[in-house]
């Protein structure tokens, strides 16, 4: 924010209410009054304010969504603005650590193809060991999004140029190491993990995922071979799906994984909204449904979990990316429609069947399950 | 029917409007697009349709009249007509509230153009009973 900009900001009136607002979240700390501060300061061009506040806000009430919501558009904010800078300064003095936080704020910001173009120009620039990486991490990045072997195969040769030219860094046999674990290349991944282990030994997590990945390699596929398997199913090894088993009412196979709120959103979404037949949030080998019982609550969590596996191997087939959303539209005997709406994150999804058309409120619900669901995992 | 994928075609971000037949095999297509023949078009979205027709009996469903399929860099319609299924592939970024009702409007011409090339043949099958 410009020195002008903020002065002619700090108007009376701006500050006054600023002022106001701090007051009642002093008294009455709510996620509607941090929410209500945090939107003020955005407004007033203050996102690192805002960020502040919502970051506040969400450690009292972590699942406020309107809070998350300001969070992200704070940090997109933010994240725009240093991303000009950054452009402005590397026109002016380019230097390696300039390129490496663009080439990371890119790829934060999910612009592939704009991070592959700068971790190119770093390379021609000689970026050497470092832009190779970044190239890499795109790559690899493309890789979980589309399946294509092709990324698979580029990340993993930059890794090992990136590794030749810098033995002693950690990052390309970390790359390779995820890559070959999450294909399914156990042995693969155990060599990584041991070269890991002989650059910093007694590391407690590595020795781990070492010890796992030893338990694992008589099960393991060669690299080509996973590489291609994932592409023809669209599945990586630890995307697995066994067939979904909800009871009656809502269910979970593993109650662990799933956070106890996307229950709440379930049973929220049919019950508040009656054009809802049911909702369904998936990730993983778990199914919670809401909204059918017994027999059919399984066959409509098979019928989601099956819209979106056909969806995700469309998008990738076609080259559109991960994917992000189906609506599906049928119509019904008695010119009746029913839609068929899902929301998908690259590993969850949620999905709901309502009578007639979706709406921009079903979509909302959906797209909060699935942030659920990743946050609940993540923790 | 070339004209029909040319309006549609002509909104901004969509790069490719195609009529395939329901086993794929492209009957009309306009654009192109460097990295996807029509020919895989058409077989992705009538193998696609294949699979949601399955999906679709696990949740008491006919088969969907469309489908839309949003990703990070892009969406399709898959549009299911009577003789035939109406594809188009659109880019990220692209107005989708221009090519929903777009698309309507086209389905609705594709239709009556259908109906009266049936109602044309019937006529003249008519004609040679007659005769």
């Amino acid at each position: 924010m410009g020195f002008f900009t903020r002065i002619v900001s700090l108007g009376g009136a701006d500050k006054g209410r600023i002022r106001e607002l701090t007051r009642a979240l002093a008294t009455d700390p709510t996620a509607a009054a941090y929410a209500a501060l945090a939107h003020e300061q955005a407004l007033r061009g203050d996102a690192q304010a805002a960020a502040r506040t919502a970051r506040e806000g969400l450690g009292l009430h972590a699942h406020d969504e309107a809070l998350q919501r300001l969070l992200e558009r704070a940090t997109t904010l933010l994240r725009e603005a240093r991303l000009r800078e950054l452009a402005q300064e590397l026109s002016t003095a380019p230097r390696p650590a300039l390129r490496a936080e663009l080439c990371a704020l890119l790829l934060e910001a999910g612009r592939l193809e704009r991070a592959e173009e700068a971790a190119l120009e770093w390379s021609r620039h000689g970026g050497g060991a470092d832009a190779w990486m970044a190239q890499a991490e795109v790559r690899a990045r493309r890789y979980f999004a589309d399946r294509r072997r092709e990324d698979a195969r580029t990340a993993l040769d930059l890794c090992s140029k990136a590794s030749a030219a810098a033995p002693a860094d950690l990052r390309p046999l970390r790359l390779r190491l995820e890559l070959c674990a999450r294909v399914g290349a156990y042995a693969e991944a155990l060599r990584s993990a041991a070269k890991l282990l002989e650059l910093s030994p007694g590391d407690a997590v590595l020795e781990v995922r070492h010890r796992t990945l030893a338990a694992l390699a008589p099960r393991s596929s060669e690299l080509d071979t996973a590489l291609r398997e994932v592409e023809r199913t669209g599945r990586l090894a630890d995307e697995v799906a066994t067939p979904a088993a909800p009871d009656s009412e809502a269910s979970s196979r593993d109650e662990g994984a799933q956070p106890a709120h996307v229950r709440g959103m379930l049973t929220a979404c049919v019950e508040r909204d009656a054009t809802v037949q049911f909702a369904c949030a998936q990730r993983g080998s778990t199914a919670l449904i809401h909204g059918e019982k017994g027999a059919s609550a399984e066959r409509a969590a098979r019928g989601a979990r099956e819209i979106t596996t056909a969806s995700r191997a469309l998008a990738r087939k076609l080259g559109l990316g991960a994917l992000r959303e189906v609506r599906c539209e049928h119509a019904l005997d008695d010119q009746a429609t029913a839609t068929v709406l899902v929301q998908a994150s690259d590993h969850g999804s949620a999905a709901v069947r309502v009578t007639g058309t979706a709406h921009e409120r079903h979509t909302r619900a959906l797209v909060a399950m699935v942030h659920a669901l990743d946050t609940g995992a993540a923790r | 029917m070339k004209a029909v994928l040319d309006a549609l075609r002509n909104i901004g971000g969509v790069r490719m409007a195609a009529l395939v037949m329901k086993d794929g095999v492209p009957v009309v297509c306009s654009g192109a697009d460097p990295a996807l023949e029509a020919d895989a078009l058409g077989a992705l979205a009538a193998g696609y349709l294949r699979e949601l027709e399955q999906a679709a009996t696990a949740l008491s469903l006919p088969t969907p009249r469309r489908a839309f399929v949003g990703a990070t860099r892009g969406s399709v319609y898959v549009h299911n007509l009577e003789a035939g299924l109406l594809v188009v592939l659109v880019d990220s970024g692209a107005p989708l509230e221009q090519v929903g009702p777009a698309l309507d409007a086209a389905v609705t011409r594709l239709t009556r153009r259908t109906e009266r090339t049936t109602a044309t043949l019937t006529h003249i099958d008519q004609g040679r009973g007659a005769a």
